[in-house]
């Protein structure tokens, strides 16, 4: 989900700041206010199209952010990949089992213009700390800037009038997969472990040749 | 070392190139382009707008790049001009369809044939006037515009059916719920068609909407539509194929050939 959750986050990071200077001036804070003034511009007169990478459908056209996503393995995982236990609604305790997974996003941007592909590698690493804590929210315990490749041409897109820049940026989210572990195995999908659903008391009676007064008995047996 | 050459008699049979000929062949059967000659566009950012200053020196400009601010260009480097109708044997089209990262992709390449005198460089871009291709491509209906420049302007297409000569512009048409996002089963290129009754085309190829009711804000249209294919020349024109000929005449005489380029398919949207 994090491609997903990334072009979101991009296409109204870019509306945000080309809504006003106020917000946009920001980003620039050393450059003069005459190339500040034409990028602002460009934002006006043009519409940044966002789509995930490989849709099948007709490319949009440019300037053009396009997504990936891919995911590696995260080598500090819990042992057995065990998490703590909770109890549910109805007070039956389960375990929770749990993975650390590290999704990467890489944002291809295609521009005619090489100033436009520096405005929208800006404007994306501005976004992505605009909403870090939405990230946070979302369930990524961390969003991470992991580089972006040189501005080269795209030569296969030498038709759309000579030149096409492109660049592609990368950030990479720990993100924690947990899951209840309310079954066993195959043959019992849907079912509560039965272990964990049998009612037990306390009583008076002492078992026969028990030297310990009182014991444990089943109440109910399981309802799974 | 030099290697001189034997004298070689020129007053025998020649076998030389019928320049005439092969125009007559480009003007009966070669198509109608539009060609847009290119030119660099000088525009660069000045270095001075980086808010970069060097102390204790008086920095002297660095720029570099095109401005995107430029009014000629727009910041691609490049400027049309010139634009003209020829005449052109357009051949060996190829090229195939991609699922590329930046989204479905047709990718085109053709060899145009022009006579001498249109000299093409990489970079000019040729409009094909007679033939047509279709293309996809699906918008959002938005508040407050009802005039829809698409990728490329809507051409048309004349055939003869067996219910007689028909002229065909959108050929499919199909919405989206505004409020789910999902397909509503329908073609509506015809019957939607018409005033007030969901869109017109209008005389420069753009989609009228007429009907806010069936083309609602917030829905998304796919279209399926004839376009007049326009290509990019990628390659240098092989003019240094030039020729001697002593056609009717005492002596041998330079004559420029017809020259050959191979052009690439614009696919994205017609100038960017």
């Amino acid at each position: 989900m994090f491609d997903l959750h990334f072009i979101h986050a991009a296409k109204n990071g870019l509306r945000y700041f080309a809504k006003d200077r106020f917000m946009f001036d920001p980003l620039f804070p050393n450059v003069s206010e005459r190339m500040k003034a034409r990028m602002f511009q460009w934002l006006q007169d043009n519409e940044v199209k966002f789509d995930a990478a490989y849709t099948g459908g007709a490319a949009e056209g440019l300037p053009l952010v396009t997504v990936e996503l891919t995911e590696a393995y995260y080598d500090s995982q819990g042992l057995g990949n065990h998490a703590f236990s909770s109890t549910d609604d109805d007070g039956r305790v389960f375990h929770r089992f749990h993975l650390f997974t590290s999704q990467e996003v890489r944002i291809n941007i295609y521009a005619k213009e090489m100033e436009a592909v520096r405005l929208i590698h800006k404007l994306i690493q501005a976004t992505m700390l605009l909403f870090h804590k939405s990230f946070i929210n979302a369930g990524y315990q961390n969003v991470l800037y992991t580089g972006t490749t040189p501005l080269v041409p795209e030569l296969a897109l030498e038709g759309e009038g000579l030149n096409v820049y492109g660049r592609q940026v990368r950030y990479a989210a720990l993100h924690l997969l947990e899951i209840p572990g309310y079954i066993e195995d195959l043959n019992n999908i849907g079912i509560y472990d039965p272990l964990l659903d049998i009612q037990v008391a306390l009583d008076d009676t002492t078992p026969l040749e028990s030297g310990v007064p009182g014991a444990v008995t089943v109440s109910s047996n399981s309802d799974s | 070392m030099d290697f001189p050459s034997v004298d070689q008699s020129l007053t025998l049979t020649r076998a030389d190139f019928d320049l005439n000929t092969f125009r007559r062949l480009i003007a009966q059967k070669g198509l109608i382009l539009e060609w847009k000659q290119t030119g660099e566009c000088p525009c660069q950012p000045k270095s001075e707008d980086q808010g970069f200053d060097l102390s204790d020196i008086d920095d002297v400009d660095s720029g570099t790049g095109n401005s995107m601010a430029c009014p000629v260009c727009n910041g691609t480097g490049i400027v049309y001009h010139s634009p003209q109708d020829v005449q052109a044997i357009v051949t060996s089209a190829e090229g195939e369809y991609l699922n590329a990262r930046y989204g479905g992709y047709r990718e085109g390449l053709v060899s145009i044939t022009l006579n001498p005198e249109h000299l093409p460089i990489f970079g000019d871009r040729f409009t094909i006037k007679d033939s047509v291709m279709l293309y996809r491509e699906t918008i959002l209906m938005k508040a407050g515009q009802n005039i829809y420049p698409l990728r490329f302007p809507i051409a048309s297409r004349t055939v003869t059916l067996a219910t007689g000569e028909a002229t065909h512009d959108i050929i499919y048409l199909q919405v989206a719920d505004a409020n789910t996002g999902l397909g509503i089963p329908g073609d509506h290129a015809q019957d939607w068609r018409g005033v007030n009754q969901g869109f017109v085309i209008t005389g420069d190829g753009k989609l009228q909407r007429n009907n806010i009711n069936r083309l609602q804000d917030g829905m998304r249209v796919s279209l399926t539509y004839f376009i007049n294919p326009s290509y990019t020349v990628v390659s240098y024109p092989n003019s240094i194929r030039d020729t001697r000929i002593r056609k009717k005449a005492a002596s041998d005489k330079h004559v420029p050939m017809p020259v050959r380029v191979q052009a690439k398919l614009e696919f994205l949207e017609l100038e960017g």
